[in-house]
């Protein structure tokens, strides 16, 4: 009986049970074959560095997950942007899973420099421009999810958020220039940088790859959340209906 | 040559531990607002979090507000 009459009430969308299970595709199934395969070059398909030796091999990780993070927040950036303009909650769910991806990719950058930082710099932490900056980005996205669970009203929580968004972002940009505005222990960009990448062939095309393969995975699990994002919204709306 | 290994050794699998927890998480989580749909109160009578009872305040953290 309790059973029927709560159905009746909430109404269980059959869109909305089938979104909820379809985050997971395809596209996983692709990006762990890219990590994969990413893995597999790295490890046995790539030379050593003279000077650093294996431990250079983080490179394939870390300024990657870096980029992608950096990516996810740029996207936070515009989506909440578009939200404040336009008011789609769409806009803020976009935004809301490019911050939660974002936050993951930003810890493994952060766990991975450290784990490269201790056997080149001889410590695992400096409190270095790059780095400083970087940490306090991760803080800042991570109160920005801890905003968004401490606040019930739906607008309020959008609009809060996406302020705050928008301003996170503008770390962004003095975090990659901070190893030309600051004297750092952090190197200068590789890649990212006006002219030709210093990196052999063969370096290169693993960080090519490992590239595409984390911005795919960036891919599945940022579908993966909206797609919950979205689900949550309706079984909120069911429960207020 | 430094004997360094390790170093990424640990990196490479705490970056596919990381990622591969992440996704099992939202997995996990949107099982649990699917079994919502399905039986939004007594969840989807198998084990898992489908089953827990909804909070009535949102607990903190990684914008979980289920």
């Amino acid at each position: 009986m309790t059973t029927q009459l709560t159905s009746d009430v909430h109404a269980p969308t059959a869109a909305g049970a089938r979104r909820a299970r379809s985050g997971i595709s395809w596209w996983f199934v692709v990006a762990v074959l890219a990590v994969a395969a990413t893995y597999i070059r790295a490890i046995y398909f790539t030379p050593l560095e003279a000077i650093q030796g294996p431990a250079q091999k983080i490179y394939y990780v870390h300024p990657t997950s870096a980029w992608v993070a950096f990516m996810a927040f740029g996207i936070v950036a515009l989506a909440s942007i578009g939200y404040l303009w336009l008011k789609d909650l769409k806009l803020d769910r976009v935004a809301e899973s490019a911050a939660e991806v974002g936050v993951v990719f930003t810890s493994v950058t952060l766990v991975t420099g450290s784990l490269w930082g201790k056997p080149i710099w001889g410590t695992w932490w400096t409190w270095d421009a790059r780095l400083t900056l970087t940490l306090f980005l991760w803080f800042i996205y991570v109160g920005y999810l801890v905003l968004r669970g401490a606040i019930e009203d739906r607008e309020m929580r959008a609009r809060y958020s996406a302020v705050l968004g928008i301003l996170g972002a503008l770390l962004i940009p003095f975090i990659h220039l901070s190893v030309y505005l600051f004297r750092t222990l952090h190197p200068m960009p590789i890649i990212g940088k006006p002219s030709r990448p210093s990196l052999p062939n063969e370096m290169l095309e693993t960080f090519a790859l490992a590239f595409v393969s984390f911005t795919i995975l960036f891919i599945a699990l940022f579908r993966a959340r909206y797609h919950l994002a979205i689900a949550r919204d309706e079984l909120d709306a069911e429960d207020r209906g | 040559m430094p004997h360094n290994a390790g170093y990424y050794h640990a990196a490479y699998i705490i970056v596919a531990v990381v990622y591969g927890a992440y996704a099992l998480s939202v997995w996990l989580r949107l099982r649990g607002v699917a079994a919502h749909h399905h039986h939004p109160a007594l969840g989807n009578g198998q084990s898992g979090i489908g089953n827990l009872p909804r909070p009535t305040t949102p607990p903190l953290g990684m914008g979980n507000r289920e």
